[in-house]
C-alpha cells in the first residue's frame, strides 16, 4: 500500500541501498586483497550484499540487477587483468556464470520469503480488523448503532471518510448518514435524494459503485437490503483498490450483525403482537360477557313494561325502568372505559402527555362520581403546593373515577373512601382508600387481569368492576407508571398508582 | 302560557330527540325539533328561540357551520351536544361561540340544569346592563371597588389573578376555553396556557376550601374552566 503511493521515492530509495551495498562490497573486496585473501572470499562477500540487497528491497528487478551487477564489478576489479572487463583465465567464466546464478536464486528465494512474510502480516491485521469489527458488532445495541461501529472500523483500516446510510424494515433509506468525521467520532448527515439513492442502491453491478469521488458499496442482509456504505476516495484511491476484499468481508460482516439485529428485532415484535392478540382477545371475551348481561337486564324489563302495560302496578313499573336506567348507567361506564383504552396508541402502547394539574383531574373525577353517587360522602385530599405532572389528564381521570367507584360499589353506604395525592421525590401517588372487607388473598394476584377473575366467580362479581382494573393498569403502565392494590392495615382495601414527575 | 321558554333541539337522532324533548316539555319548555343544520337556521331565524340544543354531527352541514352561521346574526344562548372524548371538537365550538356544552351521554338533571344556566345568560345578555357586582354563594365581587370578598372577608389577588377571576365571573356559567382566557389575559400571540395553570391553583388555594373539590371555579378537563352560577 504505502509502497505503492510513494513509489517514485521508494525506488529511488532501494536503488541508492543496493548501490550502497554493492559498494561496501567492492571496498571489503579491496580491503581482502590486500590482506592476501584469495578471490573466493570476495566472491561469497558480493553473494552476501546481493543477499542483503534482496533481503531490504524486496523486489524482484532489483535481484536481478545486483547479481548481473555483483558479478560484473567482481569481473571489473578482481579478476586479472583488474580495472577491465577482460579476462585472462577463461576459468572465471565458470566462477561468473556460477556466481550470477548463485546470487539470482538465493536471492529470488529471499525476497520471495520477505515477501510471503508481509503479505501473511496483513493478512492477519486484515483478519483481526474484521475480527474486532464483528466482535464489536455484536455488542451493538441497535441498527445505527451497528453502523456506527463499522464506519469507525472501515474508517480506521483505511484512515479515510466513511458513511454508512441505513435502510429501514420497508426497504427505504432513513434520512440521514452515520458519518466518521475523526477517529471515534460520528455525525448523523442529513441524505437528500431519496429515490436516487435507491435507484442508485439498485443498479450497483457487483454490489458496488466506482464513482469519482465515491466509492458506494451496498449492503445486503439475507432478504433485503439494509444500507449502503459510501468512501471517500480522496487519499484513498489506492489503498482501496489494493484492500478491496477486507472492505468486502468488513461490510459482509456489517450486513450480518444488522440481519441479525433484524431478525431479533423481527422475533420481539412478533411475540408482542401474540401478546397483544391475546389481550384483546381476552378483552373482546369479557365485554361481550359483560355487555350481554346488562342487555338482557334492559330488553327484559323494557319489554315487560311494554307487553303488560295495563297489569302492571306502577311500583312494578318504576321498578323496572329503575333497572333499565341502572343498566344502561353500566354499560356507558363501560363504553367509556372502552374509548379510554383506544387512546393508548396501539403501536408503542404510549400516551401523549400533557402536564396537568394534579387537583383539577381530582376535581374532575370526584365531580363525575358526586353526579353518578350523590349519596356518598368521600374525602379528597391533595398537596398543598401546585402539584403538575405530565399526562394524558382525561385518562388518569378515568382511572380516578375506576377506582372511586370500586370502593364506593364495594362498601356498604356509610362507609369511608377517600382519595389522596401526594408527592414522593420524583414521582405523584394517588391512592385510594376505603374501610370495606378489603380484597380477598384469591382475587388478589388476579385483580388487573380482566377477565380471569369473572371466568372464576359467578357473573354478577364480573360487573362488580369488570375490565375496569384491567383498563386502569394498561393505562398506568401507557403512563410508564405502576398500580397496585394492597388491603389498608386496618382492613379496607387500598390503590395506589405512581405516575413519575419527568 | 304565551311567554314558555322556547328551545331549539338540533338532534337528527330521533331517540334522543324524542327524550329531551320528553323532559324539556314536562319541565314547561317549548320545543321545536329539526334534525338538519339547514333547517336548524332557518328555524332559529324564524322562531327565535331563547336557547338552542344543538348537536354537532348532523346529517348536511357540520354543527360547527351552523354555529358560525348563527353567530353572524344573533347571540341567542347555544348549547353544544358532543360525544365523549373530543376535546377539540368542543373547545373549537366554544371558541366559535358556543356558551356551554353537554358531553352524551347525560342525565336528565345535567341537561335542565344547562338550559337554566343558557337561558339566565341570554336574559342578562339582553339587559345589556354592565353590573357593578355580582355574587355567588358566600363569594362577592364589586367591579367598582375591584374588591373580592368571600364570606364577608376582603381577599387579595395579584393583578393577573383578579383578572381572571373577574373575567370568569363576567362570564359565570359558561365555560372560558384555556385559549380564550389566555388571550384574554395575556393578549394574543402568548401561550400562557401553564401560566394560567399555576394562577388558576393559586386562585382555588384563596377561593376554595378544599383545592380537590372547588365550589366556585370549576375545571373542565381538556377544555377550560367555568365559574359556578349558583353553589
Amino acid at each position: 500500500m504505502i509502497k505503492q503511493r510513494n513509489s517514485v521515492k521508494s525506488v529511488f530509495c532501494r536503488a541508492l541501498l543496493m548501490v550502497a551495498l554493492l559498494t561496501a562490497a567492492t571496498l571489503i573486496g579491496f580491503l581482502f586483497r590486500q590482506i592476501g585473501l584469495t578471490e573466493t572470499s570476495i566472491v561469497m562477500v558480493y553473494l552476501l550484499s546481493v543477499l542483503l540487497t534482496a533481503w531490504l528491497t524486496s523486489g524482484v528487478v532489483f535481484c536481478i540487477l545486483a547479481s548481473v551487477a555483483a558479478t560484473f564489478l567482481f569481473n571489473y576489479f578482481f579478476t586479472e587483468p583488474y580495472f577491465s572487463f577482460g579476462i585472462d583465465d577463461p576459468g572465471y567464466l565458470i566462477t561468473f556464470t556460477v556466481m550470477t546464478i548463485t546470487a539470482l536464486i538465493t536471492s529470488t528465494l529471499t525476497s520471495h520469503a520477505k515477501r510471503n512474510e508481509r503479505s501473511a502480516e496483513e493478512r492477519e491485521a486484515e483478519t483481526k480488523a474484521v475480527y474486532n469489527l464483528t466482535n464489536r458488532l455484536t455488542e451493538a445495541k441497535d441498527i445505527h448503532e451497528i453502523a456506527d461501529i463499522a464506519v469507525n472500523a472501515i474508517g480506521d483500516s483505511f484512515g479515510c471518510m466513511v458513511a454508512c446510510l441505513c435502510f429501514d424494515e420497508n426497504g427505504a433509506p432513513e434520512k440521514f448518514f452515520i458519518q466518521r468525521i475523526s477517529e471515534g467520532k460520528t455525525i448523523r448527515q442529513t441524505a437528500e435524494n431519496e429515490d436516487e439513492i435507491i435507484r442508485h442502491v439498485k443498479e450497483m453491478r457487483d454490489g458496488y459503485y466506482d464513482g469519482t469521488d465515491f466509492f458506494d458499496l451496498s449492503v445486503y442482509g439475507k432478504e433485503s437490503l439494509l444500507g449502503m456504505v459510501r468512501i471517500s476516495k480522496k487519499n484513498a484511491e489506492d489503498i482501496l483498490e489494493a484492500k478491496k476484499h477486507l472492505l468486502r468481508s468488513m461490510v459482509e460482516s456489517t450486513a450480518l450483525a444488522m440481519d441479525r439485529f433484524r431478525a431479533a428485532e423481527q422475533r420481539a415484535k412478533s411475540r408482542e403482537e401474540a401478546l397483544q392478540e391475546r389481550y384483546r382477545g381476552n378483552l373482546l371475551r369479557a365485554i361481550s360477557h359483560d355487555l350481554r348481561t346488562p342487555l338482557t337486564g334492559i330488553l327484559g324489563a323494557s319489554s315487560a313494561i311494554i307487553e303488560n302495560e295495563k297489569s302492571l302496578n306502577k311500583a312494578t313499573r318504576i321498578k323496572l325502568l329503575t333497572n333499565i336506567k341502572e343498566d344502561s348507567q353500566w354499560l356507558i361506564h363501560m363504553v367509556e372505559n372502552l374509548l379510554s383504552v383506544t387512546r393508548i396508541n396501539q403501536g408503542t402502547m404510549k400516551v401523549t402527555k400533557t402536564p396537568e394539574a394534579v387537583e383539577e383531574i381530582v376535581a374532575a373525577a370526584a365531580n363525575q362520581i358526586h353526579k353518578r353517587f350523590p349519596d356518598r360522602k368521600f374525602s379528597l385530599k391533595t398537596p398543598d403546593e401546585l402539584l403538575v405532572v405530565p399526562m394524558d389528564g382525561t385518562l388518569i381521570m378515568q382511572v380516578l373515577i375506576n377506582l372511586l367507584e370500586n370502593a364506593i360499589k364495594h362498601t356498604p353506604t356509610g362507609s369511608k373512601v377517600s382519595a389522596e395525592v401526594r408527592r414522593e421525590n420524583d414521582t405523584a401517588v394517588f391512592e385510594v382508600v376505603d374501610n370495606g372487607n378489603g380484597i380477598s388473598e384469591q382475587e388478589l394476584p388476579y385483580l388487573f387481569e380482566g377477565y380471569a377473575l369473572g371466568e372464576k366467580n359467578s357473573s354478577d362479581s364480573s360487573r362488580g368492576m369488570g375490565i375496569g382494573l384491567s383498563v386502569c393498569n394498561s393505562i398506568i403502565k401507557a403512563h410508564d407508571g405502576k398500580l397496585e392494590a394492597a388491603n389498608g392495615k386496618d382492613g379496607g382495601a387500598v390503590f395506589r398508582f405512581v405516575l413519575p414527575l419527568k | 302560557m304565551n311567554n314558555k321558554a322556547l328551545v331549539l333541539v338540533v338532534e337528527d337522532d330521533e331517540t334522543i330527540c324524542n327524550f329531551i324533548s320528553a323532559i324539556l316539555t314536562s319541565n314547561g319548555y317549548g320545543i321545536v325539533k329539526v334534525s338538519k343544520g339547514n333547517d336548524a337556521l332557518s328555524a332559529a331565524a324564524s322562531h327565535c328561540p331563547d336557547v338552542i340544543l344543538l348537536d354537532l354531527g348532523l346529517p348536511d352541514i357540520d354543527g360547527t357551520d351552523v354555529l358560525k352561521i348563527l353567530r353572524q346574526w344573533t347571540g341567542i344562548p347555544v348549547i353544544v351536544v358532543s360525544a365523549r372524548s373530543h376535546e377539540r371538537e368542543k373547545v373549537e365550538a366554544l371558541d366559535l361561540g358556543a356558551d356551554d356544552y353537554i358531553t352524551k351521554p347525560f342525565g336528565t338533571a345535567e341537561l335542565l340544569a344547562r338550559v337554566r344556566a343558557a337561558l339566565r345568560r341570554g336574559q342578562k345578555d339582553a339587559g345589556h346592563l354592565e353590573p357593578g357586582e355580582m355574587s355567588v354563594g358566600d363569594l362577592e365581587i364589586n367591579y367598582e371597588k375591584r374588591l373580592i370578598k368571600l364570606a364577608g372577608k376582603v381577599i387579595h389577588f395579584t393583578p393577573i389573578e383578579y383578572k381572571i377571576v373577574v373575567l370568569l365571573s363576567r362570564y359565570a356559567g359558561k365555560v372560558l376555553t384555556h385559549d380564550f382566557i389566555v388571550k384574554e389575559i395575556w393578549g394574543p400571540y402568548t401561550n400562557e396556557v401553564q401560566a394560567l395553570r399555576v394562577n388558576m391553583a393559586n386562585i382555588r388555594r384563596k377561593l376554595e376550601e378544599n383545592p380537590a373539590e372547588p365550589k366556585y371555579i370549576v375545571t373542565e378537563l381538556g377544555v377550560g374552566y367555568k365559574m359556578a352560577e349558583e353553589v
